[in-house]
């Protein structure tokens, strides 16, 4: 490791650990570090992990909660706890499939944006003005709803959408950091374009970026449920959280188990990615909207 | 920058946004399905009902013939037939949509009415249970999908409250027609029954939809407050005697007040997203609910509609706030701060 890396690594390593000093964010950690590890393992955890996708057991329909079914039967039979666990992991890998291109994309157009100006900056302010003249659920339904409901098409939409918001806060921030003095000295040790932009700018939005980036997965993951709930999202029999609260409030009036649990798995997701991007926002002090 | 000036440029590109909104709509919906006739009709329209209706559509021309021609149509009110109503999308959306403004308007100003005093009063007892209250209900406010908590409200409504307006718009013969908004047509034409009704009818929505804005607002305005009672000019009233009444409402609560009125006016354009959810769970028969439908059943003239409704909508309430900020506050006109 070159000295600047080591200097980088601790930084990071000494905000992680002031992150940590505020109670709300430390409960933000901890729940989404739970719920990453009950995602990550579910298949061996779960008590019956071939209930989670296309199963059917009539004779275990609508069982309420019990310690062999924790969260109860749903109404073809399926274990619900282990459904939620599963549906962790498909909210999880969508925040994280849609939010990793769009950063890249978004965040390089911005910066080279912001930075050279002129017809790029004209022309990325147009194309993001566009993509952001609605409001980011019905956009996403627009798209899927055209391209077809799929778990696929559900990342399409939301991709197509999401690195705009980087762009444009990207750009932004490469604005008004571009005239600060250490990007000034840089320019005059020699360092060109490309060096200035990823090593001098791209380090000092960091923060902005590590906070908005917390609390879009928490949005995704909410706006992917929504899609699901409305039925132009990910299909059943797939464990979508969305889907499960959908199908369980038909049956919410006496089997109320079955909408329940996943609506309070889904809470608690979005929650803890909240609770730690508002805790980044607070340590830096940092705006995102 | 004058301000006309600030204003003209800030309507351009309002326009150009449209525009492109435009031009992506026209591509999702014609260019990027393959056989749009075919989708639109279904798979049992015979070959030469698609004939008639690509034909309709003028597929065969270079594409920005057809660009025009559909935007010219649109422009003119020719905003095609859905495939699920059989009725002319115009028609449909006008139906729809005053029922969904009706929800969402009352929904920002019950969120003003509630955030801002609910902001101001958390502040002026600093360190008290309430400020408590408003950090929880703003973060498990924005963290709670709307309709967990509609399906919430219409369990315990009906369970323990015994209330039953927990799904429609209304439960007795709805009011004449003035707006085509129920509640403020009952109002206007003095229909009692109806009022009642739809202002039962309209609680558990609002409630589901306010919710989380309701949290956002009076975070922001309680923080925004705590930052002016540390400002200079507040001590000094203070120190002469100011009555604490006066200095929370009339002297902090002004200048905590922009950026409250900011997210105010986003909320309420993006309030017509977390509609589509609220009404899915009320079976509210509005803008949000024809747009699902169509969305299921590829009804490609119906989604090109409202989508094309919702940008306007959402474009020009956005172009508002901008241009009452720049009014506001003549440094955001000159490009400098931020």
């Amino acid at each position: 490791m070159s000295d600047s890396s080591v200097v980088r690594w601790q930084n990071f390593a000494q905000s992680f650990r002031r992150l940590t000093y505020d109670r709300m964010a430390l409960a933000g950690l901890v729940m989404l570090a739970a719920i990453v590890a009950l995602a990550l393992l579910a298949p061996y955890i779960t008590p019956y992990p071939n209930e989670a996708g296309a199963y059917a057991n009539f004779g275990q329909a609508f069982l309420s909660p019990s310690l062999s079914h924790l969260f109860g039967t749903d109404d073809v039979g399926r274990d619900v706890f282990t459904r939620v666990i599963f549906g962790f992991r498909i909210s999880l890998f969508i925040a994280v499939v849609v939010l990793i291109p769009s950063v890249i994309l978004g965040v390089t157009l911005g910066l080279v944006a912001g930075y050279y100006g002129g017809w790029v900056e004209a022309l990325v302010e147009r194309v993001t003005d566009v993509f952001l003249a609605l409001p980011a659920l019905i956009f996403a339904l627009v798209i899927a709803g055209i391209l077809g409901p799929s778990l696929q098409d559900v990342i399409i939409a939301l991709l197509s959408l999401w690195w705009n918001w980087y762009a444009r806060i990207m750009f932004t921030l490469t604005k008004s950091l571009k005239n600060q003095p250490y990007v000034e000295a840089a320019r005059v040790q020699g360092a060109g374009a490309f060096r200035i932009m990823f090593r001098e700018i791209l380090p000092n939005a960091a923060s902005t970026l590590s906070a908005k980036m917390m609390l879009d997965a928490g949005f995704i993951i909410l706006i992917e449920a929504g899609m699901g709930f409305l039925g132009i999202g990910v299909r059943p029999p797939t464990p979508d959280l969305g889907v499960m609260v959908a199908n369980g409030s038909a049956y919410i009036a006496t089997k109320w188990w079955i909408p329940v649990f996943p609506s309070i798995a889904l809470t608690l997701l979005i929650l803890a990615f909240n609770l730690i991007g508002n805790g980044i926002r607070d340590l830096f002090d940092v705006k995102v909207i | 920058m004058r301000f006309a000036e600030f204003v003209a440029r800030r309507v351009l590109l309002a326009l150009v946004t449209l525009v492109g909104l435009s031009l992506l709509i026209f591509y999702l919906s014609r260019i990027l399905p393959a056989n749009p006739g075919r989708l639109a009709l279904g798979p049992y329209a015979t070959q030469a009902q698609v004939a008639a209706y690509d034909r309709e559509l003028g597929l065969s021309r270079p594409l920005y013939e057809q660009y025009f021609y559909w935007l010219w149509n649109f422009l003119h009110g020719q905003w095609g037939l859905s495939i699920v109503t059989k009725d002319n999308v115009l028609h449909d959306v006008e139906i729809h949509f005053p029922a969904t403004f009706e929800l969402i308007t009352i929904s920002i100003i019950l969120t003003s009415l509630i955030g801002i005093p609910l902001g101001v009063i958390a502040a002026s007892r600093r360190g008290k249970i309430l400020s408590g209250v408003v950090r929880a209900l703003w973060m498990v406010g924005v963290a709670i999908p709307s309709f967990t908590v509609g399906l919430g409200l219409q369990v315990i409504s009906s369970y323990w409250f015994h209330f039953n307006a927990i799904i429609g718009q209304i439960s007795v013969p709805p009011p004449t027609h003035v707006t085509g908004m129920l509640w403020v047509d009952s109002i206007l034409t003095g229909n009692w029954p109806a009022f009642v009704s739809t202002s039962q009818h309209l609680l558990l929505p609002e409630i589901a939809l306010s919710l989380a804005g309701i949290g956002q607002i009076a975070q922001l305005t309680y923080s925004g407050m705590l930052d002016e009672t540390e400002e200079d000019y507040y001590l000094a009233l203070k120190t002469f005697g100011a009555r604490s009444f006066a200095l929370d409402f009339k002297y902090a609560l002004r200048s905590a007040l922009i950026p409250v009125l900011t997210v105010l006016g986003l909320l309420y354009a993006s309030l017509i997203a977390n509609a589509f959810l609220v009404e899915e769970v009320f079976s509210w028969g509005g803008l949000s609910t024809y747009a699902v439908t169509a969305m299921q059943s590829d009804d490609f003239n119906a989604i090109v509609a409202t989508v094309i409704v919702i940008g306007v909508f959402y474009v020009v309430l956005n172009l508002l706030v901008d241009l009452s900020l720049g009014y506001i506050d003549p440094r955001i006109r000159l490009g400098v701060g931020h």
